[in-house]
């Protein structure tokens, strides 16, 4: 895999994983809350 | 949750919904849609139209859709012809366009019923080691067109097999349908889901540690496997049907534009987040599709059969890479039946979870229109839908399953979601939609999706109906594309969607009266 094919697989995957964690996080953040 | 009309059902908890509505977006096209794409159309480059349609397009029609739901469902009504009744009330018509968000999952499940029944079929398959002995595409290729019928070889000699693992599905279907919005659909999905990431973990894992397991040929290794997925082209940029793909390729995947997301969110009270819960399950989405469902099929087939053939293999079709090419690749690992078994069923929960929320807007409709119990509902639903999927089941070699899903799964889906977008940012006007949206939520949308959702959003939608329009209307109408032995078989779903179509109108008109009558004797 060439170097650019890193960075858009590293970005792509960072992304959502960061998007997942910060939802999750805080959905079950309210939860706790409620 | 609270403040439910009463009568209706409601969720238990905010991650049963969340779990329900990723449920309904991961299906098969994450795990055999995505990775193909992704690869034939410009690779890593792929993903800036793809995560541009996911800003302008999947997350503004998803909060959209739950909004809509969850306005609706205030007014005691779980479908597009009751919802876009209450949003636009002056308008007598606009309750018919709504048909198209109980036509579409209807269509789809006919003939997606089907398909999930053979990954059930082959998950047992796999263990008992019956397509153990196959060793290439051309063996692969025979079992499955014998599993289906459309050939007697020395695997299968007729539909028995088909016939039955098809039943066991419907039946499962219907079963949890039929227990309801908590009890079956929530119940299910908040077991099926963690089920589905595990198995799709385990397998993802198995991937990635696979190495070079053919010595001979070290260039046929995991590392150019994702390469052979992610190295970009960006010369693709510069076609617009690379960006048509990657917006389309986001409607279908999010599950938006078909109608089950209005539904599931029409059982939500008035004081439930739909911001945070909506992007959460966009966000669950995303991550089965880019990193688990990119990550398996196309890679694992590099390692095993080389570059020379991965060219044909991304572009043999969601049916091969899942059927025929990903079976074959099991069968070189030890544990080959093991890791048959995860595969399958990783497919039939993902299956599953989305063919139950396309029966859900169906069984609303007779609920919330015409006062129907769970009961009556769904054994209408189940003796109407079982008819039809005999279509899809006895009629495939003919292109019925291909005609279905072009206009259930495809064409109306896009129509659907331009409805829904002009009626929620231009005839509820954007100050009351965005009033709509932060009801009750959690997290503040950024303040440019005004603009998004009133401007980009349509006119995006507007420019896929358009390029289709121009490339695509004259030979699909005509059927030019279309075998002249199975022109006949075409033209027949066709005119059958038609009367699917003229009978809902039917339907909604009556309800709608029966809804005056009662409204005037009441007064």
């Amino acid at each position: 895999m060439t170097i650019a094919g890193w960075i858009f697989l590293l970005l792509s995957w960072t992304l959502i994983l960061g998007m997942v964690a910060v939802c999750v996080a805080r959905v079950a953040g309210k939860k706790q809350d409620g | 949750m609270s403040e439910i009309k009463p009568g209706r059902q409601s969720w238990s908890s905010r991650f049963g919904i969340i779990l329900a509505v990723a449920g309904s977006a991961i299906g098969l096209g994450n795990f055999l849609r995505f990775p193909a794409k992704v690869a034939l159309n410009g690779g890593g480059a792929f993903m800036i139209p793809y995560f541009v349609s996911l800003v302008l397009l999947g997350i503004p029609l998803m909060w959209i859709e739950w909004t809509l739901g969850r306005y609706g469902g205030g007014f005691g009504h779980g479908t597009a012809p009751g919802i876009f009744h209450s949003i636009w009330q002056k308008n007598r018509f606009i309750k018919y366009f709504g048909i198209i968000g109980i036509f579409g999952p209807l269509v789809i499940f006919i003939y997606y019923t089907f398909i999930e029944s053979w990954t059930l079929a082959y998950s047992f398959f796999a263990l008992l080691g019956r397509y153990r002995g196959i060793a290439d595409q051309a063996g692969m290729s025979s079992f499955l067109s014998g599993y289906q019928g459309l050939e007697h070889n020395q695997y299968f000699s007729g539909m028995g097999w088909a016939y039955g693992f098809f039943l066991f599905t419907f039946a499962a279907n219907m079963i949890i349908i039929y227990r309801g919005i908590q009890g079956g659909i929530e119940r299910f999905c908040k077991w099926a889901m963690p089920c589905l990431f595990v198995c799709a973990l385990v397998l993802f894992v198995r991937v990635i540690t696979l190495g070079t397991p053919d010595l001979a040929h070290p260039n046929w290794n995991i590392n150019n496997g994702f390469g052979f997925v992610w190295n970009p082209d960006f010369s693709a940029l510069l076609s617009a049907k690379i960006w048509l793909e990657a917006a389309g390729q986001i409607l279908f995947t999010l599950s938006v534009g078909i109608g089950v997301i209005l539904t599931y969110a029409s059982y939500l009270s008035k004081a439930d987040d739909v911001v945070l819960s909506g992007t959460t399950a966009a966000g669950m989405n995303e991550l089965a599709e880019v990193i688990l469902g990119g990550s398996i099929v196309l890679p694992a087939a590099f390692v095993f059969f080389g570059p020379g053939q991965m060219q044909a293999i991304a572009q043999s079709g969601t049916f091969n890479l899942g059927f025929v090419t990903m079976p074959l690749v099991l069968n070189k690992l030890p544990l080959a039946q093991v890791w048959g078994f995860g595969w399958f069923f990783l497919l039939f929960l993902a299956g599953l979870t989305s063919s139950i929320s396309l029966a859900q807007p169906a069984v609303a409709f007779l609920e919330d229109e015409f006062n129907f119990s769970r009961r009556k509902a769904v054994v209408i639903f189940g003796c109407v839908t079982f008819v039809l999927c005999h279509f899809a089941v006895f009629f495939l070699k003919n292109g019925v399953v291909d005609e279905l899903d072009f206009w259930g799964g495809t064409v109306f889906l896009v129509i659907f979601a331009t409805v829904e977008v002009i009626l929620f940012s231009w005839v509820f006007g954007m100050e009351n939609a965005w009033k709509e949206i932060h009801h009750g939520a959690d997290m503040r949308v950024p303040r440019v999706y005004k603009y998004i959702i009133k401007y980009v959003t349509p006119l995006f939608l507007f420019a896929i109906l358009g390029t289709w329009l121009v490339q695509d209307w004259i030979p699909i109408i005509f059927m030019k594309n279309i075998a002249a032995e199975n022109r006949v078989y075409v033209l027949a779903t066709r005119v059958t969607l038609l009367v699917l179509l003229g009978a809902l109108a039917v339907l909604v008109r009556v309800a709608w009266r029966r809804k005056a009558v009662l409204a005037r004797e009441g007064a």
